[in-house]
């Protein structure tokens, strides 16, 4: 692999070679190598297990019903809950690197935007998973479709939940045309590259005959940007639907007008976080130091910093609204998130989300992809526990003080939640492996070479 | 419904055994039953009634039962299509009788008049009886201690009639081994030892039975000691109070018995008397009335001092509360007297007053105050007070009060007497160590213990439970095979009250008629029956029995009378006035007179009968085990009280395991930190500990744990209500669950301090000054915008407009109502590691809040159904329409079409609803509908079940529905008719069964209705209303009448700003 | 080198592709909508009962009046099923020795119940009350169909809550006098238009069915 990532794509071709031809070898190679890195399988590896103790896990409750879990009055919702929010959240940097980042012409999307897609998806299916499973009679989910039926029943288009479900489904849609979208011209790339016939057949088919034709060019910049554009919108809605589960509820601490937009910025912050905890490692390994470079990095940061930077605000200011509402149970319901039973919770979404990240103000930090690495992952921490603070606390002590509980997940709780990491982990995975990782066709466009010679415009 | 109306006719059985004698004398007759029950028993639908039937506690996560997973299969599938012919609903059977008994209806229930005895009352009791097997059971309104209500192990006791651990055949371990035999296999024993001890008139003879009042089961002791002149007849029942009987003894001479007519009462003091609890002599009805007593719209309160170790429902609801050590009572007692006397001058046959005892504990200001406060009240109500002395409270504390009372010219206006002719010589614990020497002294040929359970309830330096086996031959005839039939010969098989034939008699000597509702389960025989078989008697019948004790009802009109009515008219005692001799000089030891609180060593014990199980009798009954204990709310336990100061001092934490030592002897258990609990006293509840209870209540030998801990392990004779001298030594926490369904004072200072803050709007209160000063003084306790709603009402209430009324001025949290609830609603029980995860089922709950410092807290009661709001927070979340409005404006949950999502629990501020986690009912049972089982036991556990309401399965959430099953056949019934329904022709369960009338339901639309006028009260308040959900439960604010000399109760704190 | 290029058959799979895309949803739909339907699946459900019953014999040649066995209908959730005792009040005098009648006078004897098999069959959740009903002048033909011509009784309808709802919202089109509701055959006085006579029915003895939850469900 080594041998690839000394290629630089970016300077200026020696002589007698394509400088684009290096940028093809450069991201198709990684799918057509025999063998992928080591820790390529070690991490696919333990991916697999995690995946199978999910499945075990999910399979265990609903055998037994959901009590396996550490679900309990008043804490209804807990962990499966939280996972969810944590991972729809997570599936939020994707679309809005590839479709917002594409409209406002940042050209250094191009390098991430791909696997921040990709990741989306991955994200979103994770994040699929849990209302399915988490509620009482999970063979009964079609209730909540409208479908004419013998009794009459229509689902209750007042509810959130019922909300959710078109969001986070035209969300997951509108994503993977997307995705798939962008990949069309690669796949045509990896077709001709290929060498082994059945490599050439499935690639073939994916690449739906693409032929780089100009008038192929055309209407394929004109569909990216129309879907570009109707995807932009969804990364506010969905996220600020979700928070409407929370915010409509009349429960103190879920009963908040700021929860679309701090719900958002969350996603985002904690989006990017991902994205950065996957693209270090990958570049490492896969040899796109060229491609996804230290700048990319530096850029996400910059946006986790300002995005970590809204969200601190927002719990900021949820302490004041509380305190200028005057609402008695309102009140109670900070003071007691921030040094009731759940303290530890709460302190540790502050430390991850709010103080460390603050350490990108140093260029040397912030530039350094370790440290980008670790505050990613401080993040993910971080954002997971927000949603652990905002739902299990404010529920442990509502109005009356008599039906007051402290939540205490079980072991399968914890094996639902790891366990989710398997499926994306293993997604990811096998997309590093077979589909091309970067937009090849897209950095082209924006490499220097491109622009070399302006006069064939 | 289809199939429970097949199930409606296939279990009618000719209705009233009651109707046919016949099926009412155990195993000989039984076949009108059995024959129906061998029906039951191969008839599908039996199966699947018995699957939709009450479940055994989940000990732990339930089993993969392959029950469940073919539920899920054939649920889940018919469910969502409804019939594909696959999966088309199972067939049916319809079973028709072959004769329908004149004026039965097939799938309605009818109810009969019956009676249940505890230590020798009865309290009159309606079961109702659905198609021709008990479901419910609920208060006579006609019997004098019951006047409509029914505590909770009334009710609990259906389940005890289908409790499948119930000892189902006569069981002999002559020759070691326990063989099961026959009735008529123990008749020819039995006969032969009995001949053989006639000729020496029965000297070896010696009989050991409960307390009871059945003028029968008299007759037939009667014919016994006839037959058996040297034959002794001993009555043990461990929680009879020696007190009252020793002390009238020392004041009138004579044993009598005491009765308050609370309503002339102005001033009601307890002297650590209980006495609006259900195990209080004529406890129910004194709820009822003296909650009467305290209604401040009347413009006029009773007042009630209540002086008391531990805290009691009395105490919850008194005026003025002191928190005094039960030993000390004796010495206050005294004091009273010599205050009395010194401003009463009593006539000079009453003897000269107690010299005022130097106690420490009267130095204490504060007590001082309290006693100066209620002497002066006391004396400035002449005739109009009461004064009430603790059950467990020594001879001479009895005597005082009598004497106090006749000096206050109580008697003849507020008390009554009448003479105690049931009382024994001796105490029952006197009596018991004398047989038990018998026994050791080899004196005894044949020892028949008439039920109770004396091998577990003996005092423990009594060792009666190894005295048994000297007796050559030794019969035990008790419901379940426990721990004493594990000692005897024989063990026979009790019938059920349910189950057989006889009569019993209210505290005030009202005769009722205890009639069973189906024929014996289990070939059980009563007292009765057994006592007339060994009399000669090969087929006794109880109701011939019966009759025959009762001349003046030969007649079948007086007889039926008597049957309907629950009662025979003017059979209660002739009240008397007995002369008052002078109480000499009561002894006052170290105890008695030591100051507040007392370090360990010198720690007071107080033993009393659980409120739940009782003596032990109770423990097999889950409902019982699970429902929260009224103040600690704990379940699947006991504990020992302490007050927090004391638990300071001893170094206890809350939940702490301790040891305490009396004595010699020593039991382990958990402590609880009780608010207001007097210093230097501990309280423990007996019954705990059980070994041979049964699969519930603890079964060693099949490795189920006893639950909670066995207080009779340090229970001797000496210190037999109130041992001294008590150590405490704490372990600390260790690897043990505490379950109580609401926190237990300590959540954490925030959370104590937002308790605090919020208190006094949610449990409103006020005192009667304040009252009369400003009737809604409610409004201001909260501060609010005005309350708009987004949009019009979906729906406009003309029609019936269901709401209730909750008077916090009359509950007591004795918690009858939330097992009404359970049975009426079929709820199941989830067992201990639920309840710790805070999944009961329970719908109603009862919330106890603790105001003030923990030291001497006050508490108060809050009683929480679904508060059927009509801007419902719960409806518009559900994704599903699964709780939808109904025009009448309850709020409808349709098990059925939830998924469980559980969202409509998270957004409801009452969190009244209830999700079933784990497949409750199935799960445990073993068996569903779709997996036939043999196992008649399992079988017989369905029985409990109230088919008017629908039995939910796991994933679906539920929640009090305002009994709309019984709304919905009272509106039928009416509509049919075109008539209106009256007020009050619809009664929850709740209502229905509390004491003392606090809840009220009814139609808000209908003017002269109750409630509606309830609802116009000032002083009616909606808990938090200021969130809009505009509730259709609301509640009468607390009104205190404090005495002016001590300062106010509790002002009724306003939040400002 | 040899590039990946579709084979021109692969043209067609678009038109197959659209057509089977366009057919199959409307198929699956028509199959589970049909298919799945209660009038499919429950409707005509006609099992073999213990004693070959004729409803058509007694209640239509015979003209017995269906409360002489049914007599609960009217004051209760359930029209009961008739005891032998009701049978024999006849049978005790013709046909007493049939066959076809032995486990009649079987339970008679022993008091064994006789083992009818349910017809009309409401799950377990739904609490349905014949005389609400009865009482309000819904005819029995309304939900069991034209009993009296049964030989062996089957399921005329398919108490659905769909088709449940169907009468609670619009119930004119069932209603009748109380006293004809045993009426098999009984058509509004004077040629009247059913619906018509429902409606000032409904208006003069006020029925306002409710489609409440707590209705059925309890």
């Amino acid at each position: 692999m080594a041998a690839i990532s000394d290629v630089n794509p970016f300077e200026a071709p020696p002589k007698g070679a394509n400088m684009f031809a290096q940028i093809t070898d450069n991201v198709s190679r990684i799918a057509e190598t025999e063998k992928p890195p080591r820790a390529w399988y070690i991490a696919f590896g333990f991916a697999q297990i995690l995946l199978i103790i999910f499945f075990g896990s999910l399979g265990y409750v609903i055998w037994n019903g959901i009590g396996v879990w550490g679900t309990m009055m008043p804490v209804a919702w807990a962990f499966p809950i939280v996972n969810f929010v944590f991972w729809i959240g997570i599936g939020h940097a994707g679309t809005l690197i590839s479709a917002v980042l594409f409209l406002f012409r940042q050209n250094w999307r191009t390098a991430i935007n791909r696997f921040a897609e990709a990741m989306t998806i991955f994200a979103v299916m994770c994040a699929g998973v849990f209302p399915g499973v988490h509620i009482g009679r999970p063979w009964l989910p079609y209730y909540m479709f409208p479908i004419p039926n013998q009794m009459d029943m229509w689902p209750q288009f007042r509810s959130p939940l019922e909300w959710d479900v078109f969001a986070v489904s035209t969300y997951a849609t509108v994503s993977i045309l997307f995705w798939y979208m962008g990949m069309i011209p690669d796949f045509a790339t990896f077709r001709d590259r290929a060498t082994t016939t059945v490599r050439r057949v499935a690639y073939g088919i994916v690449a739906m005959g693409w032929r780089g034709s100009s008038r192929q060019w055309h209407v394929y910049e004109r569909a990216y940007l129309i879907l570009a554009a109707l995807a932009t919108p969804l990364v506010l809605s969905v996220h600020s639907v979700v928070s409407f589960d929370f915010a409509t509820a009349q429960l103190p601490g879920w009963h908040t007008t700021i929860f679309p937009p701090y719900f958002v910025a969350g996603a985002i912050f904690g989006g990017f976080a991902m994205v950065v905890t996957l693209a270090v490692p990958a570049r490492q390994f896969f040899g796109l130091k060229r491609i996804i470079t230290i700048r990319h990095l530096e850029l996400m940061n910059k946006v986790i910093m300002a995005t970590g930077l809204l969200v601190g605000y927002a719990y900021g200011m949820e302490f004041f609204i509380a305190w200028y509402s005057g609402g008695k149970y309102e009140q109670f319901t900070f003071i007691n998130r921030a040094f009731g039973p759940y303290a530890w919770a709460y302190w540790t979404m502050i430390s991850c989300n709010v103080i460390l990240p603050q350490l990108h103000w140093i260029p040397k930090f912030r530039q350094n992809p370790w440290c980008t690495l670790a505050i990613g992952l401080v993040v993910n921490v971080g954002m997971w526990f927000e949603r652990f603070v905002i739902i299990c606390t404010s529920l442990s002590r509502d109005f009356l003080p008599s039906s007051w509980g402290y939540f205490v997940p079980t072991p399968i709780d914890l094996a639902t939640l790891g366990g989710s990491f398997g499926l994306f982990f293993t997604l990811f995975l096998l997309f590093c492996r077979y589909l091309p990782m970067v937009a090849m066709a897209e950095v082209k466009a924006f490499s220097p070479a491109a622009h070399s010679h302006a006069d064939h415009h | 419904m289809s199939s429970i109306d097949a199930k409606k006719r296939l279990s009618i059985l000719s209705n009233a055994p009651a109707a046919s004698p016949s099926s009412s004398a155990g195993d000989t007759a039984k076949p009108t039953y059995w024959r129906s029950l061998a029906e039951l028993e191969q008839s599908p639908e039996f199966l699947e009634f018995a699957a939709r039937e009450f479940a055994a506690p989940l000990e732990q996560e339930p089993p993969n039962s392959p029950g469940r997973r073919r539920f899920m299969q054939i649920m889940g599938a018919s469910m969502s299509l409804a019939g594909l012919d696959a999966c088309r609903w199972r067939e049916d059977k319809i079973l028709p009788l072959s004769r329908r008994p004149e004026g039965t209806i097939p799938g309605t229930s009818r109810y009969f008049a019956t009676a249940m005895e505890l230590n020798g009352n009865a309290v009159g009791l309606y079961a109702s009886s659905y198609d021709g097997r008990p479901t419910k059971i609920e208060g006579n309104p006609s019997h004098p201690d019951s006047l409509g209500a029914a505590s909770a192990y009334h009710q609990a006791s259906v389940l005890g009639l289908y409790d499948p651990d119930r000892s189902d055949s006569v069981v002999t371990h002559a020759g070691g081994a326990r063989k099961t035999s026959s009735w008529a296999e123990f008749g020819k024993v039995a006969g032969a030892a009995l001949t053989a001890q006639r000729a020496a008139g029965g000297a070896g003879v010696r009989v050991l039975a409960e307390r009871s009042s059945s003028p029968t089961l008299a007759e037939q002791k009667r014919r016994f000691l006839a037959a058996f002149p040297a034959a002794k007849w001993v009555t043990f029942e461990p929680i009879a109070n020696d007190g009252p009987r020793a002390g009238s003894a020392l004041a009138f001479g004579r044993a009598h018995r005491t009765h308050y007519a609370f309503e002339a009462a102005q001033v009601i003091v307890t002297l650590d008397a209980d006495v609006v609890h259900p195990t209080f002599p004529a406890g129910l009805a004194n709820a009822r009335v003296i909650t009467k007593g305290r209604a401040p719209e009347a413009g006029e309160m009773s007042r009630v001092y209540a002086i008391e170790s531990a805290v009691t429902l009395t105490g919850g609801i008194s005026d003025h509360r002191l928190a005094l050590r039960s030993s000390a009572i004796k010495a206050l007692a005294a004091y009273l007297d010599s205050a009395i006397s010194a401003k009463a001058s009593p006539l000079p046959e009453f003897g000269a007053a107690q010299a005022a005892p130097a106690a420490e504990f009267l130095k204490d200001a504060k007590v001082a105050k309290f006693v100066e406060a209620l002497v002066g009240d006391l004396l400035a109500n002449v005739g109009r007070s009461v004064i009430v002395p603790g059950q467990h409270q020594p001879a001479e504390v009895h005597a005082l009060v009598h004497r106090l009372n006749a000096l206050l010219g109580n008697v003849g206006r507020t008390v009554f007497y009448t003479e105690d002719t049931a009382a024994e010589a001796t105490s029952d614990v006197v009596a018991l160590k004398a047989l038990t020497d018998e026994l050791n002294a080899g004196t005894v040929d044949t020892l028949l213990i008439l039920g109770g359970n004396p091998a577990f309830t003996a005092p423990a330096d009594i060792p009666f439970a190894d005295a048994i086996g000297k007796a050559k031959n030794s019969i035990h005839l008790s419901l379940y095979e426990d721990e004493t039939s594990e000692r005897v010969g024989w063990h026979l098989p009790a019938a059920h009250y349910l189950e057989s034939w006889g009569d019993a008699q209210a505290f005030d000597g009202t005769l009722s008629i205890v009639q069973p509702l189906i024929a014996p389960l289990h070939g059980g025989k009563s007292s009765i029956e057994l006592l007339a078989m060994l009399l000669g008697n090969a087929e006794p019948n109880a109701l011939e029995l019966v009759r025959a004790t009762h001349p003046d009802l030969s007649g079948e009109h007086p007889w039926r009378k008597a049957l309907a009515a629950g009662i025979v008219e003017g059979t209660a005692a002739a009240r008397v006035t007995p002369k008052l001799n002078p109480v000499p000089a009561v002894t006052l030891g170290e105890h008695e007179l030591a100051g507040l609180g007392g370090q360990n060593g010198k720690l007071e014990l107080l033993f009393t009968a659980d409120p739940k199980i009782i003596d032990g009798r109770f423990a097999n009954n889950a409902w019982l085990q699970e429902l929260p204990e009224s103040l600690t709310k704990l379940t699947w336990d006991n504990a020992v009280f302490i007050s927090p100061r004391t638990a300071k001092e001893l170094g206890v934490n809350d939940a702490d395991s301790i040891t305490v030592t009396v004595g010699s002897r020593q039991v382990t258990l958990l402590a609880l930190i009780a608010p207001g609990h007097a210093d230097g006293s501990l309280r423990i509840t007996l019954g705990y500990g059980r070994k041979s209870a049964g699969h519930i209540g603890g079964l060693v030998s099949e490795n189920i744990d006893p639950v909670g801990g066995n207080a009779y392990l340090v229970r001797s004779s000496e210190g037999y209500e109130i041992a001294t001298g008590v150590s405490v030594q704490s372990h600390g926490t260790v690897n043990y669950r505490v379950s109580s369904t609401q926190d237990i004072y300590t959540v954490g200072d925030i959370g104590q301090q937002g308790t605090q803050e919020r208190l006094p709007e949610l449990v409103r209160e006020g005192t009667l000054e304040e009252f009369k000063k400003k009737p809604d003084f409610v409004e201001e306790i909260v501060e609010h915008n005005p309350l708009l709603s987004l949009w019009v009402p979906p729906v406009s209430y003309d029609g019936h407009k269901w709401g209730m009324s909750i008077d916090l001025n009359k509950c007591i949290g004795c918690s009858a109502c939330v097992t009404a609830c359970q049975a009426e609603n079929n709820i199941p029980v989830v067992g201990k590691e639920n309840v710790a995860k805070g999944r009961e089922m329970l719908w109603l709950r009862v919330d106890r809040y603790y105001k003030g410092e923990p030291e001497d807290a006050e508490v108060s009661f809050q009683p929480i159904p679904c508060q059927q709001c009509e801007n419902a927070p719960c409806e518009q979340v559900c994704p599903v329409g699964a709780t939808m409005h109904s025009h009448e404006g309850l709020n409808d949950m349709v098990y059925n079409r939830c998924i469980g999502t559980r969202y409509c629990s998270n957004n409801c501020p009452y969190k009244v609803r209830r999700f079933n986690f784990f497949n409750y009912n199935m799960d445990t049972i073993g068996i569903t509908p779709y997996t036939p089982t043999d196992d008649p036991k399992a079988k017989v556990k369905a029985m409990v079940f109230n088919p008017e309401v629908t039995v939910r399965s796991r994933g679906v959430m539920e929640k009090c529905t305002f009994c709309v099953q019984r709304i919905q056949n009272v509106k039928i019934k009416a509509k049919n008719v075109k008539r209106p329904i009256e007020d009050g022709e619809i009664k929850p369960a709740c209502q229905q069964t509390c004491p003392t009338g606090a809840i009220v339901f009814g139609d808000l639309n209908d003017g002269k209705a109750e409630v509606a006028g309830l609802h116009k009260l000032p002083r009616s308040y909606a808990l938090l209303g200021e969130l809009n959900n505009r509730p259709r439960v609301q509640y009468l604010a607390r009104i205190k009448n404090p005495n002016p000399a001590l300062s106010p109760a509790q002002a009724p704190k306003t939040e400002q700003g | 080198m040899n590039l990946f290029v579709f084979p021109r058959w692969a043209n067609k799979t678009r038109q197959i592709a659209g057509v089977v895309l366009g057919v199959a949803p409307i198929y699956l739909i028509a199959l589970i909508w049909y298919g799945a339907s209660p009038k499919t699946t429950d409707v005509g459900y006609q099992p073999e009962q213990p004693v070959p019953y004729s409803h058509a014999l007694h209640a239509g040649q015979l003209g017995i009046d269906c409360r002489y066995c049914h007599n609960t209908v009217e004051d209760a959730a359930h029209a009961a099923v008739p005891p032998p005792q009701t049978c024999m009040n006849c049978h005790s005098k013709v046909w007493t020795k049939s066959p076809k009648l032995a486990p009649i006078r079987e339970s008679y004897e022993t008091g064994k119940a006789v083992e009818w098999i349910k017809v009309h069959d409401l799950p377990d959740y739904v609490y349905f009350n014949h005389s609400a009903h009865v009482t309000r002048g819904i005819g029995c033909v309304s939900c069991h169909g034209r009993v009296d011509q049964m030989e062996q009784v089957y399921q005329h309808e398919p108490l659905s809550m769909g088709w449940c709802l169907d009468c609670h919202r619009n119930p004119e089109k069932n209603l009748r006098p109380p006293e004809e509701v045993t009426n098999m055959t009984w058509t509004p006085p004077g040629g009247q238009d059913p619906v018509e006579f429902g409606k000032e029915f409904r208006e003069k003895n006020h029925i306002a069915p409710p489609t409440d939850c707590s209705t059925c469900h309890r």
